[in-house]
C-alpha cells in the first residue's frame, strides 16, 4: 500500500469513500458524486434555454439523461485539469480542452440533446476526430522547392510534384533569378492537372524594391490561385494591397523577430487587409513546441486559412515530416482538412503505400512529363 | 435561446458573416414590405404565395428579383385567386410567360403527382425542389407549412427505414442538382453565352449553397427511426440552406472549414450586392473568363465553398458512412 504524508492522509480522508486516486492519479480520478449532481444541474439550465425538444411532460427527454451525466463528468475533468494547469502556467483552458477533446465530446452531447430522446446513443457511437490518416489527406501537393537538384527546370519540377499529388502544386522561387524563369514558363500556358497551384514569391536574393515586386508579383496569370509571401520579406506594404485576396502570408519561424505569431501577423493583416494566411507547421512549431501558438494562429486566421505548409524542422532546414512532429500536428491539421497541404519536403517513406500519384498521358505539348 | 444555423456558428467561432446578416436583415424588412401589400389581395384559404429563389435563401441584395408563385392545394382549377395578374401588380413586376418556372399558379397535386413521371418536366421538379428548399411565404402561412409537409409526408412513404436517409428524397434532391448543372450547359448553348458569368457564379455558389442544404438533413436523417424524419425535415426546411450548412458544420465539429466556407459565400454576397460588379459578370462571355480579375476570385470562392462542403462530408466520419452508402449509387 503505497505511503502518504499527514497532509496528504488528511486530503484522502476529506475525499469520499473509495475516491483515493483523486490525490495521486489526477486526471483518472473519480469525482465526488455532490459536485457531479452540481455540474448536472448547470447543465440542465443551459440545456432548458438551448433544447427545442420537450418530452411529454415539458422537461427534457428522459433518454437524454446519460448524455447529461456524461458531459457534467467531462465538465468536471475540464475544470480540474484547467485550474491544474493555469496554476502551473501550463496551458490555456482552451488549449487543454482542444487536446483532450473534452469540449468535443461536451458539444456533440449538447447537439445531440437538441434533436431529442431519439439520438442520445449517437454519442457513444462516433468515431473521433484525427482516426483518418494525414497521408491520405485528399487535397495535397507538393512545393517544387523539394526538388532542389531540379531547381530552374520547371517542366521537370512539375513533372516530379505530380508524382506525389496532381490536386496542388506550390511552384516555388525563392530567388528573383528563379521567379523570372518561373514566369518564362508559366506564359507557354502549360497544360496543368492540378486544381490548386500556388507560387512562393522570392526572398533572398532580391533587387526590386517592393513597387516592383507587387508588379512582376500581380503579372502571374489569374489561375494561379495564391501568391505566398514572407512577411518579413514585405518591408513596404502598401504595393502589395494590390495583389487583393491572392497574396497569402506564411507564419515564419523561431529565426525571425517578426511574422511569427498571430499578434506579430496582425499588424501585418492590419495594412493587407484581403491577403490570406499559409499556416507553416514546422514554423509555428518552432516558436511552441506545444503548438498552442499555432492554435492561436487557427483560431485568429481561419477565416483566411488558404494552404498549409506540412514538414519537420531540423536545424532550421525542412525535412520529411518525422513521425513524432505527424503525432504533434495532427490536432492542427485536423482543424485544416478543407484546404490543400503543401509538403515542403519529400513524403516521408512511411507514406508510400498511402500516396498513390495518377497516371497521366502528356499529349501536346508543352507537357509535365520529364524529358 | 435556441441558437442555430449561421448565428450558431459565428457563436462558436467568433467570426462575424457581415454580408449575410445584412442581406438577411434586408430580406425581413422586404418581406414584411411585401406581405403588408399583399395582405388586401383576395385569397382561396388553401393558396399560399410563396417567394422563391434570393428570398428563400433570405439573402436578397440590391438587384434580386422577385421570384413567385401561387401554389393551391389541390389540382388545377380554372378560378383560384389570386391569378399571377393581381400578384405581379403588386409585387411591381410583369407577369412572366405561362411556361415560365416562377410567376404561375400552380397545383400542390401536380407538384405532389407527378414526382419522377414522364409528366414530371424540369419545370415541374425545379418549383417542387424550390418550393422545398428555398421559398418563403408571404401569405397564408398556414397553407404554405402544410403544402411542404404533404410533399415531405409523400418522399417519405416509399419504403423509408428507420435510421438511414430516405432514398426517394434523396435521389430527387441530387438529380435535382444535376439538372441544373445541365441546364446550366444547355441554356449557354442556346443563348450563345449571354449572362454567362452571372449564371456561372450562381452555379458555384448559390445553386451549390441549395443543393448542400438539401443534401444534408436528409442525410442526416440516419440519425432519426423512420416515424421520426418528417418532423426533422419540416424542421430543417423551415430554415433557409445556409442555416442548415452552418448547423451541419457546427454538429460535426468541423468549424474551421464551417468558417471558411461561409466567409466565401459572405464575399460572395458582397460581390452581387455590388451593382458593377454584378453587371461585369453579366456581361462576361465564357472567352473573357480567364483575363476577368472578379470572374477568377468568384472561382475561387467557389472552389473555397465546395472544398469546405466536401471537407464536411468525406472528411467526418459519420457522415462519411453514408456519403459512401448512398451518395453514388
Amino acid at each position: 500500500m503505497a505511503r502518504h504524508s499527514p497532509e496528504t492522509r488528511a486530503k484522502i480522508s476529506d475525499t469520499q469513500r473509495g475516491n483515493r486516486n483523486r490525490v495521486t492519479h489526477g486526471a483518472s480520478a473519480q469525482v465526488p458524486a455532490t459536485r457531479l449532481t452540481q455540474a448536472a444541474e448547470r447543465v440542465y439550465a443551459a440545456l432548458a434555454e438551448d433544447a427545442p425538444v420537450r418530452g411529454p411532460d415539458g422537461g427534457l427527454p428522459r433518454h437524454d439523461r446519460e448524455a447529461v451525466a456524461l458531459l457534467a463528468r467531462a465538465l468536471c475533468r475540464l475544470e480540474d485539469r484547467a485550474a491544474r494547469s493555469r496554476a502551473r502556467r501550463l496551458l490555456s483552458c482552451s488549449a487543454l480542452s482542444r487536446r483532450r477533446g473534452f469540449l468535443a465530446a461536451a458539444c456533440r452531447i449538447v447537439i445531440s440533446t437538441r434533436y431529442g430522446d431519439r439520438v442520445s446513443v449517437i454519442v457513444s457511437g462516433t468515431k473521433p476526430h484525427g482516426a483518418r490518416g494525414i497521408a491520405d489527406h485528399h487535397p495535397m501537393g507538393m512545393s517544387t522547392g523539394v526538388f532542389a537538384d531540379l531547381r530552374g527546370a520547371w517542366q521537370e519540377l512539375v513533372a516530379e510534384a505530380c508524382r506525389v499529388s496532381t490536386y496542388a502544386v506550390e511552384l516555388s522561387a525563392l530567388s528573383e533569378g528563379e521567379f523570372a524563369g518561373l514566369t518564362g514558363y508559366l506564359a507557354a500556358k502549360p497544360r496543368l492537372p492540378f486544381r490548386y497551384v500556388s507560387v512562393h514569391a522570392p526572398v533572398k536574393n532580391r533587387k526590386l524594391d517592393d513597387a516592383e515586386s507587387a508588379l512582376v508579383l500581380g503579372q502571374l496569370p489569374l489561375w494561379v490561385r495564391s501568391i505566398v509571401a514572407h512577411p518579413d520579406a514585405l518591408h513596404e506594404l502598401a504595393p502589395y494591397r494590390e495583389l487583393g485576396t491572392r497574396l497569402v502570408l506564411e507564419n515564419m519561424d523561431d529565426r525571425k523577430t517578426t511574422g511569427r505569431t498571430a499578434d506579430e501577423l496582425d499588424v501585418v493583416f492590419d495594412e493587407l487587409p484581403d491577403a490570406g494566411f499559409c499556416l507553416d507547421v514546422a514554423h509555428a512549431h518552432s516558436i511552441d513546441p506545444t503548438m498552442e501558438a499555432a492554435h492561436e494562429l487557427l483560431d485568429r486566421f481561419r477565416a483566411r486559412l488558404r494552404q498549409v505548409h506540412v514538414s519537420s524542422l531540423r536545424e532550421s532546414h525542412h525535412v520529411s515530416l518525422t513521425e513524432g512532429d505527424e503525432e504533434r500536428f495532427a490536432s492542427i491539421l485536423e482543424r485544416c482538412r478543407d484546404v490543400p497541404w503543401i509538403l515542403e519536403a519529400s513524403p516521408p517513406q512511411r507514406w508510400r503505400g498511402a500516396l498513390k500519384p495518377t497516371t497521366l498521358i502528356a499529349v501536346g505539348a508543352p507537357s509535365i512529363e520529364r524529358s | 435561446m435556441n441558437v442555430h444555423g449561421v448565428a450558431r456558428l459565428e457563436l462558436a467561432t467568433g467570426v462575424d458573416f457581415s454580408r449575410i446578416a445584412a442581406a438577411r436583415s434586408e430580406t425581413e424588412r422586404r418581406l414584411s414590405e411585401r406581405s403588408e401589400h399583399l395582405s388586401a389581395v383576395q385569397i382561396d384559404p388553401r393558396a399560399t404565395i410563396v417567394l422563391m429563389g434570393s428570398w428563400g435563401r433570405r439573402e436578397l441584395t440590391s438587384e434580386s428579383d422577385d421570384d413567385f408563385m401561387v401554389l393551391f392545394e389541390g389540382g388545377e382549377r380554372d378560378d383560384g385567386r389570386p391569378t399571377i395578374h393581381e400578384v405581379a401588380e403588386i409585387l411591381g413586376g410583369s407577369p412572366p410567360g405561362a411556361e415560365d418556372i416562377f410567376g404561375a399558379q400552380v397545383w400542390l397535386d401536380d407538384l405532389r403527382g407527378k414526382i419522377g413521371r414522364n409528366e414530371d418536366t424540369n419545370t415541374n421538379l425545379t418549383r417542387r425542389m424550390l418550393f422545398v428548399l428555398e421559398s418563403v411565404s408571404v401569405r397564408n402561412e398556414e397553407a404554405y407549412a402544410s403544402a411542404r409537409r404533404a410533399l415531405l409526408g409523400d418522399y417519405l412513404e416509399a419504403n423509408v427505414k428507420d435510421h438511414r436517409p430516405p432514398r426517394f428524397l434523396l435521389n430527387d434532391v441530387i438529380r435535382y442538382w444535376r439538372t441544373i448543372a445541365v441546364d446550366f450547359e444547355s441554356k449557354m448553348r442556346e443563348r450563345k453565352g449571354e449572362g454567362w458569368g452571372l449564371r456561372n457564379a450562381k452555379l458555384r455558389l448559390s445553386r451549390k449553397a441549395l443543393f448542400a442544404g438539401g443534401l444534408l438533413p436528409v442525410l442526416e436523417c440516419y440519425r432519426y427511426p423512420a416515424d421520426g424524419m418528417l418532423d426533422y425535415l419540416d424542421e430543417r426546411m423551415s430554415v433557409p440552406p445556409l442555416d442548415r450548412i452552418a448547423d451541419a458544420f457546427v454538429d460535426h465539429d468541423v468549424v474551421d472549414a464551417g468558417v471558411r466556407t461561409l466567409a466565401a459565400y459572405d464575399e460572395f454576397l458582397s460581390i452581387l450586392d455590388s451593382t458593377t460588379k454584378r453587371s461585369e459578370l453579366k456581361e462576361l462571355g465564357v472567352d473573357q473568363a480567364a483575363e476577368s480579375a472578379l470572374f477568377a476570385r468568384v472561382a475561387e470562392l467557389g472552389k473555397e465553398f465546395e472544398a469546405g462542403l466536401l471537407s464536411l462530408l468525406f472528411d467526418t466520419p459519420e457522415l462519411l458512412r453514408w456519403v459512401r452508402e448512398y451518395i453514388v449509387f
